[in-house]
């Protein structure tokens, strides 16, 4: 891949004070769901990057407010095209009804704080709390059961916030969790004690009560505080983690053995491989535009078409860039997108159907579309 | 680029330990990086964690216990490391008063390498709780040097207040020492941070005991 001259299809206004903070899309989407720093939701065109009223087959014509609680997180449904899942600290994990756009289901076990979530294939909720005392926990539902009260919680596997919450994409009972303890744990929840939790847990999660880490938590990976974690491969047999400090680290997925440590990519990146041929680049060159500057990891992101394992980054000035992490000891350049913010990235987001289409979202308040 | 010079950082050091031979303590002061942050937001910016280790020991003292192979029992004991096997491990019989008992007795962990993957099955999650989760050694790595790893290990924690402090050292090391930790400290610092020096609201130094020293 090289540098195209031109990779800005779309920007949109700068605002004032306000910032898309996370994005989601899923295929059968050809929108964008963009939570703003003002609590709000859009549903932005994939091809304008604007609200789209009336458009595409789900008629989205709402803009869902919900400015009484902050939220932070926000993710596509894995099965239902319908559903948008969103979470803040006290206002818990929420679905909302994309045809309606009314809230679906609400999930919240007060006075935990959600810090992160997610939601398996099979209709089963989790989140990561924050610490609260000496809890730090993971607390799940399932959607099929009415009332929203927890069907298990567990309490002892982190001992600091729980920053990340994933299911694994096919195995719907196996979920990794990250925290700023620096650790990141391994549960198979289809493992023994599943059935004998139930309710009782929850209910008595205040106390010393029976929840039940100890069946379910089978490995732990010993790291440095997590910013986010993901799979990847194939069959999604790898597990990748960024760290706070920056680092990217590549594990096996089902034991966690290190498959490779890529150390800081800030240094990672002063490095690269500008091209597949694993020509390194050691010299700055004016050919070569910033990607010597990342100064923080967005995402990761595995890309099936061409079976790469993408790190995109971002500078201090709005630049993003990305990189294909390889096999290799380099990384090889895929290219910076530059003149699009001006102000860091706060996330990207990937179009389903197309790989090489990329949106951005920066603290300018801006979001812009790039062809890769 | 850094905002603050290392000659900067020692004469706030002078007046640090100056202000603490006026009024000397009966026990080792630690002396301490103070930081408080602007233009973060704790709700919607990342609030991290992360560790850098230091050229001095700032916490000479910390207790750790090695969950050891039988190899590395033997190198444990050649340094006066105290260690534990996996029967010793398997008597605790998943006992949650005894694992908690067994965290609290020690501040850090290590773990020999064919070990650590055993931890959550021979323990459970007890010593996650407890924020000790033990640290890798393979047979490979100088027992010594990671024992002096981990008691020279830092952790910056910013929480939802945006001021953080952090322990660099203690008032008996020397100026030079002393410098040398806290401009690696506040570089480490600094490269946290989401817009670097662009974060930082003030920098102060000061012992256990004593009065705030600006240093940014």
């Amino acid at each position: 891949m090289t540098v195209v001259n031109q990779p800005l299809l779309q920007q949109t206004a700068a605002r004032q004070g306000v910032y898309t903070c996370a994005m989601a899309s899923r295929p059968g989407w050809d929108f964008i769901a963009a939570l703003d720093s003002d609590n709000t939701i859009a549903l932005r065109s994939w091809e304008t990057l604007q609200p789209t009223p009336g458009r595409g087959p789900l008629h989205v014509d709402h803009t869902v407010a919900f400015q009484s609680e902050l939220l932070t997180a926000l993710t596509a449904d894995r099965q239902d095209t319908h559903l948008l899942w969103t979470s803040g600290p006290t206002a818990g994990v929420l679905s909302y009804d994309l045809r309606t756009g009314q809230v679906a289901q609400r999930f919240a076990a007060h006075p935990d704080r959600v810090q992160s979530f997610d939601v398996n294939g099979e209709g089963l909720v989790a989140a990561g709390m924050e610490l609260r005392q000496e809890d730090a926990k993971i607390v799940f539902w399932d959607v099929r059961q009415a009332g929203g009260a927890p069907v298990r919680t567990f309490a002892d596997c982190h001992s600091d916030d729980v920053t990340q919450v994933k299911f694994h994409p096919t195995r719907g009972a196996a979920l990794a969790t990250g925290s700023t303890d620096g650790l990141i744990c391994l549960f198979n929840l289809a493992a023994a004690g599943s059935s004998s939790s139930a309710p009782a847990a929850a209910a008595q999660a205040d106390s010393d009560g029976p929840n039940d880490d100890d069946d379910a938590l089978y490995q732990v990976i010993k790291t440095q505080s997590v910013q986010s974690i993901g799979y990847f491969g194939p069959d999604d047999g790898y597990l990748w983690s960024l760290t706070h400090m920056e680092e990217l680290n590549l594990f096996q997925f089902y034991e966690g053995q290190t498959l490779r440590a890529c150390g800081d990519i800030r240094r990672a990146t002063q490095s690269v491989a500008l091209n597949a041929d694993m020509s390194v680049c050691e010299e700055q060159t004016a050919q070569v535009p910033a990607f010597r500057a990342v100064n923080h990891g967005l995402d990761v992101r595995w890309a099936r078409g061409s079976g790469q394992l993408q790190l995109w980054a971002g500078t201090l000035t709005g630049d993003l860039c990305a990189f294909d992490v390889g096999t290799e000891q380099h990384f090889t350049w895929l290219g910076s997108l530059t003149g699009g913010h001006e102000d860091l990235i706060k996330g990207v987001a990937y179009h389903p159907d197309r790989e090489d289409l990329v949106a951005s979202a920066g603290e300018e308040g801006r979001l812009c579309l790039w062809q890769l | 680029m850094s905002k603050v010079s290392p000659s900067a950082v020692r004469d706030a050091i002078k007046q640090m330990k100056d202000g603490s031979a006026a009024k000397p303590r009966n026990f080792l002061e630690t002396v301490e990086l103070q930081i408080g942050l602007k233009n973060y937001d704790p709700q919607r910016d990342k609030r991290f964690s992360g560790t850098i280790k230091l050229p001095s020991i700032p916490r000479p003292h910390l207790k750790l216990c090695i969950l050891a192979d039988a190899q590395d029992a033997d190198r444990a004991k050649v340094i006066g490391l105290e260690s534990m096997s996996v029967d010793d491990l398997k008597k605790l019989n998943k006992n949650k008063k005894l694992i908690k008992k067994l965290a609290k007795k020690y501040d850090a962990f290590l773990a020999s390498e064919a070990l650590i993957k055993q931890i959550p099955r021979l323990l459970g999650p007890g010593l996650s709780k407890a924020g000790k989760f033990p640290t890798p050694v393979s047979h490979a790595d100088n027992l010594e040097d990671k024992v002096n790893e981990i008691k020279a290990t830092i952790k910056f924690q910013l929480k939802k207040v945006l001021c953080l402090g952090v322990a660099v050292g203690h008032i008996k090391m020397t100026e030079d020492e002393l410098t040398t930790n806290l401009m690696l400290a506040i570089n480490f610092l600094i490269s946290l941070l989401k817009k670097n020096w662009q974060n930082v609201k003030s920098l102060y130094v000061k012992t256990a005991m004593g009065k705030p020293v600006r240093l940014f």
